[in-house]
């Protein structure tokens, strides 16, 4: 097995608080959402496995050394159990018709060819049928036709969570795409707090006051 | 390719700059040492992002001082020739050939006599570049005729055509190896080319509405001949959907000697190209800009 503490790119001397730090922001980079239905779901899986060993490795060792650690088995871990494609829905579905079963079973397994062809064999282009097929183009990169294959699933079926979760996926994703160095511009709660704060002092030491209470 | 791909220079290090900068000029080398001289003017910078993207993980790589025609007296340091460096020049000699071909195809007898001597030049060269990759090449061939054909029949699924292109640079990835790594790579590829497909197709836009030839972009968002602005959106968001997965592909690389400088170009040189190409205020690169 690899070093944990490479793993996490942390030092071996880094206190807990920074591990923490570093776990997480390797949960969010590796986190299930972000590779919904992408062909390399799996390597992102493994990616996402080793993060947990690495960070549990670390956890159980310094838990030895300091008997009153608070880290234990109860913290929360992230992985892939999410239901895959909403196994509600296919079980659902599966009685009334067996071909999306199986078209299910095609794209999940990586077989795309199969499940193309099995989906121009039906007739009847339903919410489920726009869905798979949105799915199937998810996976091939064909993401114009993904997301208007969804939306037309959503359109059709409106009270589906599954299709609505697919739409939305390609939304939230695209919210991904931050700037490459944030800090520099920090606009969250804290620097408006401390902000505010610096701007009281001012006021005080010129014998003012904008915040009456400190 | 098109020079789309490139980092934004103001965001790097000057270290960073200076590696980039090393891989440009090897590339360079590599061109003029396996296809000759007049292979140099076919370098640019989508092709120096290839080679950093299939350069291995970890490895510090070897660097040495050369002379070149453009800085004749000082010495410039440049990445040694090696596989990645080969794999970038040959992907780029093919590439250039096929586009110039396709140039040909596109104008007529007249509007072509300038570039002609030109497509003479690469297709020497691509005969070299097929003895080192006979099969890159039939791909390629193979994508591209099923995208000509997609053209002809006024096809209106932009995926679909952009799917062909998208492919002839996917491959490239299976021409280094067959493990995970190369798997990512393709992927990153795939996405690539679909954004380099759109991007120049839209660039493209109004030469074609005027010259009546077929644009993808055209007949999948601007089917009216109109150009409004839900319609551009909707491009927008389908170029970033593109980007954001090969911003999550990315991340499951290891990192190797560029690792910050594709990020650079991931994350701000690409998304800078795409709102520059939708405005209508994209400039080619200057070669000198890097020098």
């Amino acid at each position: 097995m690899k070093d944990p503490y490479s793993v996490l790119g942390v030092s071996a001397y880094a206190d807990d608080e920074d591990i923490k730090k570093a776990y997480r922001e390797l949960v969010r980079k590796y986190h299930p959402d972000n590779y919904h239905d992408n062909p390399l779901e799996d390597l992102a899986e493994e990616k996402m496995k080793e993060i947990n060993e690495a960070y549990d490795a670390i956890n159980a060792e310094r838990s030895a050394g300091y008997s009153s650690s608070t880290y234990g088995s109860s913290r929360a871990r992230y992985g892939y159990t999410r239901q895959d494609s909403g196994q509600s829905a296919r079980q659902n579905s599966s009685t009334s018709n067996n071909v999306y079963l199986r078209v299910r079973q095609a794209i999940n397994s990586g077989d795309l060819a199969t499940a193309d062809r099995l989906l121009s064999t039906i007739q009847t282009r339903d919410a489920e049928w726009n869905f798979l097929m949105g799915s199937l183009c998810y996976r091939k990169g064909w993401l114009d036709e993904a997301r208007r294959y969804y939306l037309a699933a959503v359109k059709m079926d409106p009270g589906n969570m599954e299709y609505r979760q697919a739409a939305s996926y390609m939304d939230m994703q695209g919210s991904f795409y931050r700037p490459a160095r944030p800090g520099m511009t920090s606009n969250d709660a804290c620097s408006c707090c401390s902000t505010l704060i610096a701007a009281d002092c001012c006021c005080e030491c010129l014998g003012g006051d904008l915040i009456s209470c400190c | 390719m098109y020079g789309y791909v490139r980092p934004v220079k103001g965001e790097l290090l000057v270290r960073e700059y200076e590696e980039f900068r090393s891989v440009y000029c090897g590339l360079c080398h590599t061109l003029k040492h396996r296809y000759g001289f007049a292979a140099r003017f076919i370098l640019n910078y989508d092709f120096t992002f290839l080679a950093m993207l299939l350069s291995p993980e970890g490895e510090t790589v070897c660097r040495e001082l050369r002379r070149c025609a453009v800085s004749p007296i000082r010495k410039k340091v440049c990445r040694a020739i090696c596989g990645e460096l080969e794999l970038a020049a040959d992907i780029s000699v093919i590439l250039a050939y096929y586009r110039i071909k396709d140039a040909l195809s596109d104008n007529g007898f007249f509007r072509t006599i300038p570039i002609r001597p030109a497509a003479w030049c690469v297709s020497l060269m691509r005969k070299r570049a097929i003895k080192y990759r006979p099969e890159y090449d039939r791909y390629v061939y193979g994508y591209l005729k099923e995208l000509n054909t997609l053209e002809k029949e006024n096809c209106d699924s932009i995926d679909k055509v952009a799917d062909c292109f998208a492919k002839c640079l996917s491959v490239a990835a299976s021409e280094a190896g067959t493990g995970p790594r190369e798997r990512v790579i393709s992927q990153i590829l795939y996405h690539l080319g679909r954004v380099i497909y759109i991007l120049d197709a839209y660039d493209d836009l109004q030469e074609d509405l005027k010259a009546g030839r077929y644009n993808a972009v055209s007949t999948r968002y601007f089917a009216d001949g109109i150009i409004d602005d839900d319609e551009k959106e909707q491009l927008r968001s389908t170029i970033f959907d593109s980007l954001t997965i090969i911003l999550a592909d990315f991340e499951l690389l290891g990192k190797n000697t560029y690792t910050t400088i594709i990020t650079n170009i991931i994350r701000l040189g690409l998304p800078q190209t795409v709102e520059a190409v939708l405005d209508g205020t994209y400039e080619p690169a200057k070669r000198r800009e890097i020098r």
